[in-house]
């Protein structure tokens, strides 16, 4: 299966934060995320609703990785791998913004 | 075995529940055929989903209705998000009008959950606000300025009504503005109670007012027993009153039984059957002077009843696609077979037709309520009162009364 290509290329030095354009809740350990501009919502599992707790700070990427393997029984690349999917996915349904233009359209 | 409908109680109970223990085993062993359009219907899937994740019993569930029920409780949670936003937008627009003003309803309870727990636990559908009466037309029309619009014509439906016509933008969470709470109640005294009793909580972008314990508990009883027998003895309807009940904040129950008595409500007797089943959800002790008539509404045959309206219908293959709330033929008649049970419950006439109908409907409408009717009497027969384990109603209000 081919993945469609983010239009977000998050690197391990960008530092996200969820967006001011949502609203989300906690859902019994998961996170559900409205997007208030579209009204689509989105569910985060356990550990996807750790790393939206972790942005709602400005945060740098590769401290968000450095969490997650300390929280869970994860390899380094493995979990490198998920956290970048997971924040170019949210940066591509407008969910979270970068602070330091580390993130470039990847169209661009 | 527990009957999957007493199950479902116990679990939402908020005190005195069975052990997590055997709720976890009663859940790992339920026929859950029918259930998913049971908790439909009573409004009550992310009270189910949290509760059954909190007893790590969402597992051992079957899986079909594991998956329906997280997508069900997600939807509700996305639409509430929704609702909290609008009442956040039309808190700021209040305050931009200089207009004070008293939240209302689920969207006010959810603000205050520290106070009240699992009172964000319902879906909630509008945001409800109370202004004083003087100010309300104009403020209506002002919001209409920032966007939002009514639907045409509906202004005058609601002339003598406690609310205004309900405002909506593009959004899609309506907006209510209430110059009171009831139409039994006038619009000073209201603001007096609801003003009176507030206190100011913090939202995103400031603080609101929300209503204290007392009139939170009042006017969802008032709601309810206005509204109609089948929307009151709903879960999410009652969840309103336990949620106020269990919390630690103080309720003037002398007051909520004097306006009972004064003949305020509709009908004292079914705020009384009401309040019984709200206090037996919420595990706590209905005070004497409101206890209802023994036995009181026993909510679980309720739930039974209607549980196994929805399984025939799914057996039958009667309407099993449609969602309980769809306005296919089918699906009206399950309803009305669901509700019927509820109003023999409550000793209430048949369900009456609908204002207006012609005399054909109403006549045809008398004589489904009636068949309906039977249905549920003929279930009582064939059905125990009780299932295995399950304390009757009765038995909770004496053991209440010993605890007072």
């Amino acid at each position: 299966m081919t993945v469609p290509r983010s239009r977000h290329a998050v690197s391990l030095s960008s530092v996200v934060v969820v967006g001011k354009g949502q609203i989300s809740s906690d859902l019994a350990g998961e996170a559900v995320i409205l997007n208030l501009e579209t009204g689509m919502y989105y569910g985060l599992a356990r550990v996807g609703a750790r790393i939206w707790d972790l942005i709602r700070e400005p945060t740098r990427v590769v401290d968000i990785r450095d969490a997650i393997v300390r929280e869970y029984e994860v390899e380094v690349e493995r979990c490198q791998h998920d956290v970048l999917c997971l924040l170019e996915q949210l940066a591509d349904t407008g969910l979270i913004e970068f602070r330091d233009g580390a993130a470039r359209d990847a169209r661009d | 075995m527990i009957p999957v409908a007493d199950l479902l109680l116990e679990t939402l109970r908020l005190r005195q529940r069975r052990s997590a223990a055997e709720l976890r085993h009663g859940w790992r062993e339920a026929r859950t055929d029918g259930l998913a359009q049971l908790v439909a219907f009573e409004g009550c899937s992310l009270w189910l989903h949290r509760r059954l994740k909190e007893l790590d019993a969402l597992q051992g569930l079957d899986a079909a209705f594991t998956v329906w029920l997280t997508a069900a409780a997600r939807r509700v949670a996305a639409t509430n998000l929704a609702v909290d936003a609008q009442r956040d937008a039309v808190a700021g627009i209040l305050d931009e009008l200089g207009c004070p003003h008293v939240l209302l309803k689920g969207a006010a309870q959810r603000l205050v959950t520290h106070l009240y727990p699992y009172a964000d636990a319902r879906a909630v559908g509008d945001v409800d606000v109370l202004v004083p009466e003087q100010l309300a037309p104009d403020v209506w029309k002002r919001f209409q300025r920032a966007g939002f619009t009514a639907a045409v014509g509906v202004e005058q439906r609601y002339a003598d009504h406690h609310h205004l016509a309900p405002l909506s933008n593009e959004f899609h969470v309506s907006v209510e503005l209430h110059t009171s709470t009831s139409n039994a109640i006038p619009p000073e005294e209201a603001w007096r109670r609801m003003n009176g009793s507030s206190s100011t909580t913090e939202r995103r972008d400031g603080a609101t007012k929300v209503a204290g314990a007392t009139e939170l508990l009042w006017h969802a009883l008032a709601h309810a027993v206005v509204e109609s027998s089948s929307y009151a003895f709903r879960l999410r309807c009652l969840l309103d009153a336990a949620a106020v009940w269990t919390s630690d904040q103080e309720v003037d129950w002398t007051a909520i039984t004097s306006r009972i008595d004064s003949g305020e409500l509709p009908d004292s007797n079914m705020a009384r059957q009401w309040l019984g089943a709200a206090a037996w959800l919420a595990g706590r002790p209905c005070p004497t002077s409101l206890a209802p008539e023994e036995p009181g509404f026993d909510l679980a045959r309720a739930l039974r009843w209607r549980l196994d309206v929805f399984r025939w219908f799914a057996r039958w293959r009667l309407a099993a696609a449609q969602g309980p709330w769809s306005m296919g033929p089918l699906a009206r008649v399950r309803r009305l077979l669901a509700d019927e049970g509820t109003r023999a419950m409550l000793a209430l006439s048949l369900t009456p037709p609908r204002a207006g109908s012609g005399p054909l409907r109403r006549a045809g409408r008398w004589a489904a309520a009636g068949v309906a009717r039977l249905c549920f009497q003929s279930w009582c027969m064939i059905k125990p009162t009780h299932g295995i384990g399950y304390r009757h109603a009765s038995h909770v209000h004496a053991s209440m009364s010993e605890q007072q």
